[in-house]
């Protein structure tokens, strides 16, 4: 008679032929260091792939782990399983986890099923792995110092980069690819550009780490950054998504591409009830073309639903009334940088890996030329322009304004200022639409 | 050097190579360092290198400035009408753009005194660079308004939308733009102009620059300048040695400006001498019939060595069986401004005198005598003769008015426009009249002997401004019956498409 645990196991298997597999590997003689501690089963495979398997599992068959990279969980595993089942008596009581287990940390006390499913299981067991693996890398950098850099091949940081990617991390995966953005002849600023990074890989996987001591709303942000994502769906389907229906003014929109072939769509939007920003995130390929349903400059009527986060900014579009340009719209923005950069930092402390922070300035003028531009507050304070800022937007900048004090939007980031749109009169003219 | 920059310089070496001192850093973070282990000292580092990373974004102060920023001379108004508005946006969204319709769009907005919206300063400007729309710069001045003139002053590339004062720049310009500035400026002011003139002649030494800054004084003439032409034709002695043939030149080009004013001595001079060449025969009964009589033989005012003093001619070259007195005759008619006939013979009209000249045995003097007409935009003889109008005499086209030319055309034109009547066509503010439309687009739309139509779709979205824009519908369907001819259809995208969008541009333009 088959088992109830038999059945939940053989449910484990994606195909009759992997439950025929595992039904292989349940024997003891296949199998070394059979042991068990505090509910925990392990065993090694000296046989399968290369080095051979080791495996574990806890006796709620919740939770489990493999060495192979075979899609979890694997056939080694379910064989296990099978022979704790059958042969409980071939699993020795040991007094100490064997030391391989104890380099995956994974310590008995973890009695409680670490996530809720066994997908969420499969994912997070994969994350830690990466988490791991970029951890060490990470720190290797830093043991070699970040002058070897600029040495580096580009396979140095993509190989890392698709690591991460099989480890369902993204996010994470994008950061190491901004490595290879740095430009290395940029003498006297890469260095800080890569320590920037350095720490914001290192804050991001320091937080994953301990997403377990954290609310809910920052683990939320935590898993985003890892690279989680959050489909459209399930964000209006949740009933504790951030919900907010405003006039939406399109502040500026970018689009870039982010790799070859992926181009990214970014609009900037600000509620001109609530005085929220929100960022608009879209992508499209060649095949699979974006069509933004506003321009820069627009006012959009609708529900922006806001992706969870300590720090809600991403949002998408649940309901979408109408969009027509801003005739008349008045914002109310910082009167001088000294606020403007109060605010920044309370963003910043919410949000330490921030980037471009849409920001509404009073009374700002620009000024300069060629090589040295920015905006400068009535106090006679200035923040430069981004260097990214193109020449054409500059000009456009100067049109409208004629190099007076007017009212601007800009996007902020750490030490300069990206100008998208000036209020003349009431009306707010972008710089590109 | 403060706790990131430190931390920067350990980063680069390693911490394998450099450890961390606490001496190096700020108290506050030094005091932050205590709380990491030593054992992983790349985490101790990356630990506090967060916490130094953050701290650093947060508290970073904007700097006070010291530019001085140069402010627009004056506020601009952007009230403006949103159709306006929505003509610059469409008209930016047109792909390829189109630079007749934009010289369109800004002469009239020169003509309404409107200046272009502020927002679309700047993406005109960048439109005006480019080779093909380099045709817009002129007009820009008049349209961008104060704010568009400062920008113009900013960006090195965009001068072209506020001109610097010729004037100022007088002394350092080349020859070449001196005669420019001197010719627009006598379109605006010729008592100015003239002085500058007259200083520069004085100071040329040069006779072939003198002879460029004489050919500035395009006619006709005002009073002033035919005074400051003769003391100049009396100053130049036609024996000068240097430069012998400059100067014998010059001295034509005076004379030729001289006969073409009537307020001239030389001009006087002239018709009073000429009267003796007609000769009235008088019939009983009828009205008398003038006729003309130039003799063969040389007179006294007809003579070679006068007429090459008078006329400006080098005397030292030899006119043995060269320059015979109905040469010198022609000459006349075509140089004298046909006011002179008019005196001359007061009781006829032109075309009297016309047929005088046409009833002589010779050639010369009809032709003089018309090209002389057109010359003085006068009313151009009959188009339809060949001999008076064709394409070696393309001045004269240009002295048919645009009836004229629309007839002219349709009777030359054998279903095949030339190039240079297409030039021709492209008369500033000029509207063909429906039958020519009609007739225009059917010559451009013929298919070649190639049987390919490419080559005119270019041309023919050239024109557009041109058409009377109640000929597409008549065209569309007289051309694009139901058919999928492969032609027609490429007709349909390539050339009545985007002819109708200009089109509805263009009366978009004209309702503002």
């Amino acid at each position: 008679m088959v088992s109830q645990n038999e059945v939940q196991i053989t449910r484990y298997a994606e195909s009759a032929s992997m439950l025929r597999q595992a039904r292989s590997y349940a024997q003891v003689r296949k199998w070394l260091n059979l042991g068990k501690k505090d509910g925990l089963y392990w065993g090694e495979l000296p046989f399968v792939e290369k080095m051979g398997v080791s495996c574990w599992f806890s006796n709620e068959f919740t939770t489990g782990f493999c060495t192979c990279r075979e899609k979890f969980p694997c056939s080694h595993l379910l064989g296990l399983m099978l022979l704790q089942l059958h042969q409980l008596e071939a699993f020795q009581s040991c007094t100490e986890y064997p030391s391989w287990l104890e380099r995956k940390e994974l310590p008995a006390e973890k009695k409680e099923p670490i996530v809720k499913n066994r997908r969420q299981e499969t994912r997070f067991l994969l994350e830690m792995d990466g988490k791991r693996a970029l951890e060490r890398w990470i720190k290797d950098l830093i043991r070699g110092g970040l002058l070897q850099l600029p040495e580096k091949s580009p396979a140095f940081f993509e190989d890392m980069a698709r690591r991460m990617v099989d480890a369902k991390c993204p996010g994470w995966a994008g950061m190491v690819r901004n490595f290879q953005k740095i430009n290395y002849f940029e003498s006297g600023v890469w260095q800080t550009s890569a320590l920037e990074i350095c720490v914001q890989i290192w804050l991001s996987i320091q937080a994953f780490e301990h997403t377990e001591k954290l609310p809910d709303s920052v683990k939320d942000q935590i898993y985003g950054l890892s690279g989680r994502i959050v489909r459209k769906q399930d964000l209006f389907d949740n009933p504790d998504t951030l919900r907010i229906s405003d006039n939406w003014l399109v502040l500026g929109m970018i689009q870039d591409e982010e790799e070859e072939g992926l181009f990214r769509y970014r609009s900037w939007l600000h509620g001109t009830k609530t005085g929220k920003n929100a960022l608009v995130l879209e992508y499209s390929t060649r095949f699979n073309p974006y069509v933004p349903a506003w321009k820069a400059g627009d006012v959009c009527s609708g529900m922006l639903a806001f992706y969870p986060s300590n720090w809600p900014y991403r949002a998408v579009f649940q309901s979408f009334q109408s969009c027509v340009p801003a005739l008349a719209v008045s914002a109310a923005g910082f009167s001088d940088w000294k606020t403007a950069q109060q605010d920044w930092a309370t963003q910043i402390a919410l949000h330490p890996w921030l980037h471009d922070w849409p920001q509404i300035m009073q009374d700002v003028c620009p000024f300069g030329h060629e090589t040295q531009r920015g905006l400068c507050d009535k106090d006679g304070y200035s923040w430069p322009l981004d260097a990214q800022f193109p020449e054409n937007d500059w000009w456009q900048l100067m049109a409208l304004t004629g190099s007076k004090a007017h009212t601007i939007s800009l996007l902020r980031n750490n030490e300069s200022v990206y100008p998208l749109g000036v209020w003349i009169r009431e009306r707010y003219l972008p710089l590109k639409r | 050097m403060n706790s990131w920059q430190y931390l920067v310089h350990t980063a680069l070496l390693g911490t394998e190579k450099r450890t961390l001192e606490q001496a190096q850093l700020r108290p506050s973070v030094a005091a932050l360092l205590k709380k990491f282990s030593e054992s992983d000292p790349e985490s101790r580092f990356l630990n506090l290198a967060t916490l130094a990373y953050v701290y650093e974004r947060a508290g970073k102060l904007p700097l006070h400035s010291t530019a001085d920023p140069f402010i627009a001379d004056e506020d601009v108004s952007d009230d403006c009408a949103s159709s306006l508005e929505e003509i610059f946006q469409t008209l930016l969204d047109t792909k390829p753009p189109n630079p007749e319709i934009w010289a369109y769009l800004l002469q009239k907005l020169a003509k309404d005194q409107t200046v272009i919206p502020i927002q679309f300063l700047t993406p005109v400007f960048q439109l005006a660079t480019q080779n093909a729309f380099k045709s817009l710069q002129p007009l820009i001045p008049m349209v961008s308004g104060s704010r568009g003139k400062w920008l113009g002053q900013q960006h090195k590339a965009w001068t072209f939308a506020s001109p610097k004062d010729p004037l100022a720049s007088w002394e350092t310009e080349t020859n070449e733009n001196r005669r420019k500035i001197l010719m627009n400026l006598r379109a605006k002011d010729s008592k100015q102009a003239l002085v500058l003139l007259k200083q520069a002649f004085d100071s040329e030494r040069n006779a072939r620059e003198r002879k460029a800054l004489i050919g500035t004084l395009q006619i006709p003439l005002v009073p002033e300048e035919v005074r400051f032409l003769e003391i100049v034709f009396d100053q130049l002695d036609p024996n000068a040695a240097a430069e012998k043939s400059a100067s014998t030149s010059l001295r034509n080009i005076i004379m030729e400006r001289l006969l073409s004013s009537p307020e001239s001595a030389v001009f006087n001079h002239t018709v009073a001498n000429l009267g003796k060449y007609f000769q009235l025969k008088r019939i009983i009964g009828l009205k008398g019939k003038w006729s003309l009589h130039v003799p063969d033989a040389p007179d006294d005012f007809l003579q070679d060595g006068h007429m090459q003093k008078f006329m400006g001619f080098d005397p030292t070259l030899s006119n043995e069986g060269m320059l015979k007195t109905k040469f010198w005759f022609s000459e006349l008619v075509r140089n004298l401004h046909p006011m002179a006939w008019e005196q001359l013979l007061p009781e006829l009209n032109w075309r009297e005198i016309f047929q005088i000249f046409e009833e002589s045995t010779w050639y010369l003097p009809k032709l003089a005598y018309a090209l002389a007409r057109t010359r003085y935009r006068k009313a151009v003889l009959a188009y339809t003769q060949e001999y008076v109008v064709d394409a070696s005499n393309y001045f004269m086209l240009h002295a048919l008015s645009n009836l004229e030319l629309e007839k002219y055309v349709m009777h030359k034109s054998q279903g095949i426009l030339s190039e240079y009547l297409i030039e021709l066509l492209k008369r500033p503010d000029w509207v063909w009249s429906r039958p020519f439309s009609r007739f225009v687009l059917q010559c451009l739309l013929a298919p070649r002997s190639n049987g390919y139509h490419y080559s005119e779709i270019p041309r023919m979205l050239s024109l557009h401004p041109h058409f009377d824009p109640e000929v597409l519908p008549e065209l569309e369907s007289a051309f694009l019956s139901p058919s999928r001819d492969f032609q027609v259809q490429l007709l349909q995208q390539q050339v009545l498409a985007p002819m109708h969008r200009l089109i509805l541009l263009r009366t978009k333009i004209n309702a503002l």
